[in-house]
């Protein structure tokens, strides 16, 4: 090797510039990758006997006050496919109630809800436990603390429930991709699926390994012909090294004319039946980390 | 220089004056009729014996000077001034008689003038004794006016079935626990549900003899057990507490979720932080009385309802 080919390829600064480079690029990728997250406005509730008793509403307004900064700090962190600073026009508001059960012993509950014209009527999400009552009636009610009692309490529902939380809630709001087509590509004979999603554009972490929904349209090629809508989880993704970057994900579930089936069962009716994605959601999610300063990030 | 009589008028005002006092301690003090007797027997058998042992002249002498006492209208206006000065005095005292039917029992008996229904607040206290089966039967005397007087009587555990009334030479004879009614007490005991509610004062709760009847007792109720009872109650016994316990693992935790101990936990340490809230007269075991819950702000009743107090301790659940 010549020796002015080893001195560059030693040096820091081929270091530098290959990071620079690099940098560029992603940078680049971000900017050609919209950010598909669909905009949410949250609203905030508190109900209950007891909470009404407890907590005056001059103290209520102040701890509400507190809380929506606490709850949208701790959605961005564990449901951040979801753009949840809410910059005007939102179409589908999450509502966070604090209630109390109706029988005794009426223990706090959380009760999330979604609102909107993208979010279909779901079945409503069970409450889910939040505080004891023994707790609701020995705290002391000032909204600070309440507020910072709340946060880690709500905060541990978000890490634990991450999961269940995603696919049964947060998952039910459509990723905004303009053309669900250009992104989606249903292979129904090999019972494969396309996703042309870069992680960025949805907030996830570089390894993770995301499961989509897509909700489409069945038509029916064979007699008598039904189209009709459909249901069809895509899992066991895995990031392709093709360009532009993309999921390739199994088919596994498929519901369709209200029956819920594998999607190997029906693979028939996949393979010739006509599929137009209409929307995708997101099933499995797992955060990016969220990038502090120099030296530091912070997994949530 | 003093008329003189007959001594026997005298001797039989006499006579008369030591079988009434003699009766009358018999029907309302007989343990100091022995003591009457033992007095009165001694004198007249000493008298007796002594007598003929005297000179005659000696017992003519005493004998006319005893005749000529006794003849005198001023002895018999004495007589008869004492005889009248005692029949008044009887006139104005009568005894209440407590026999003790259960030999193991030893208590205190307090009593209590006027009735039962008729009190206002705090019963005053005419007199107290102890009852046990070395001094029973005990008497009481009372003063009283000629025309009788109502009263009653209480032990901690019992209560006079009914008022008695004290009359003059008819002595009140009671046994007990026989002519006594065990009292009740009432725990009003607030569900989880009220509590927060009653943080702020905001429900009156009160006992009634009956619907829109007199008050019994009353009081804001606050998140601790009230016991309702006309004496302060003693603790809280470990089989209340254990039954306590039990009617609220049944209430608020039927899965048996060792979750919802807390929740358990903290009701019972309530509840178990009792208030004693005396009531205007005692409570009998078998009274079934009215009950109301009202709202400080407007007296809007809240809730009412009837308690049956068919047990020392009642548990009156506040639900609503």
């Amino acid at each position: 090797m010549p020796h002015w080919l080893t001195w560059i390829s030693s040096s820091k600064s081929v270091v530098a510039l290959g990071t620079l480079t690099a940098l560029a690029a992603g940078d680049a990728r971000l900017r050609a990758a919209p950010d598909v997250r669909p905009q949410m406005a949250v609203m905030l509730e508190i109900r209950g006997d007891d909470y009404e008793q407890l907590l005056p509403s001059a103290e209520r307004d102040v701890l509400l006050r507190l809380m929506r900064d606490s709850v949208q700090t701790l959605l961005e962190q564990n449901f951040g496919f979801l753009h949840w600073r809410d910059r005007g026009g939102s179409a589908d508001t999450l509502r966070v109630r604090w209630s109390q059960r109706s029988t005794e012993p009426q223990d706090g509950e959380l009760q999330l809800a979604l609102r909107g014209p993208r979010t279909r009527s779901e079945a409503p999400l069970s409450p889910l436990p939040f505080e004891k009552w023994a707790r609701l009636q020995t705290r002391l009610w000032q909204a600070p603390s309440v507020s910072r009692e709340w946060s880690a309490t709500i905060d541990t529902i978000f890490k634990r429930q991450r999961a269940d939380l995603t696919e049964r809630l947060f998952g039910r709001v459509p990723l905004s991709v303009k053309s669900v087509d250009s992104v989606v590509r249903l292979l129904g004979p090999n019972l494969e699926a396309v996703v042309s999603l870069l992680p960025e554009q949805f907030f996830g972490a570089d390894s993770a390994m995301p499961e989509f929904m897509v909700r489409l349209t069945v038509k029916d090629t064979v007699a008598p012909r039904t189209v009709g809508p459909g249901e069809l989880e895509l899992r066991r993704c895995i990031a392709g090294a093709d360009s532009p970057p993309q999921y390739v994900c199994r088919m596994t579930r498929f519901i369709y004319r209200q029956d819920t089936t594998a999607a190997a069962d029906r693979r028939q009716l996949l393979a010739r039946a006509i599929l137009v994605p209409q929307s995708l959601h997101l099933l499995r999610y797992e955060p990016r980390h969220v990038v502090t300063g120099p030296g530091g990030t912070v997994a949530p | 220089m003093t008329p003189r009589g007959s001594p026997f008028r005298a001797l039989l005002l006499l006579l008369l004056l030591d079988m009434a006092i003699g009766l009358w301690l018999k029907l309302h003090k007989p343990e100091a009729l022995p003591l009457f007797v033992v007095v009165n027997a001694p004198t007249v058998g000493v008298l007796g014996f002594f007598w003929p042992l005297l000179p005659k002249d000696t017992t003519d002498r005493l004998g006319v000077r005893l005749a000529e006492a006794l003849s005198s209208t001023a002895s018999s206006r004495v007589l008869l001034l004492l005889g009248g000065c005692l029949f008044v005095a009887s006139l104005l005292l009568a005894s209440i008689r407590v026999e003790l039917l259960d030999s193991d029992t030893a208590t205190t008996i307090h009593i209590v003038r006027g009735s039962q229904g008729a009190l206002s607040g705090e019963a005053p206290v005419a007199d107290s004794f102890r009852l046990n089966r070395l001094n029973s039967p005990t008497s009481k005397v009372l003063p009283i006016p000629p025309w009788g007087q109502s009263v009653w009587l209480y032990s901690p555990t019992h209560v006079l079935f009914r008022d008695g009334r004290l009359m003059p030479w008819l002595p009140l004879h009671l046994q007990y626990p026989g002519d006594f009614a065990p009292m009740a007490v009432v725990a009003a005991l607030p569900r989880s549900r009220l509590m927060s509610r009653l943080l702020h004062g905001e429900l009156r709760l009160s006992l009634r003899e009956r619907d829109g009847g007199p008050v019994l007792a009353s009081r804001v109720l606050d998140t601790a057990g009230t016991m309702i009872a006309f004496l302060r109650p003693s603790r809280i016994t470990a089989e209340d507490s254990a039954k306590w316990h039990a009617k609220l693992n049944t209430m608020l935790n039927p899965a048996n979720d060792s979750a919802q101990a807390e929740n358990v936990a903290l009701v019972l340490r309530r509840w178990l932080a009792t208030t004693w809230v005396p009531t205007a007269r005692p409570l009998r075991q078998g009274d079934t009385l009215f009950w109301e819950v009202r709202s400080t702000k407007d007296t809007s009743t809240v809730k009412t309802g009837r308690v049956v107090l068919d047990a020392p301790l009642v548990d009156l659940d506040l639900k609503f």
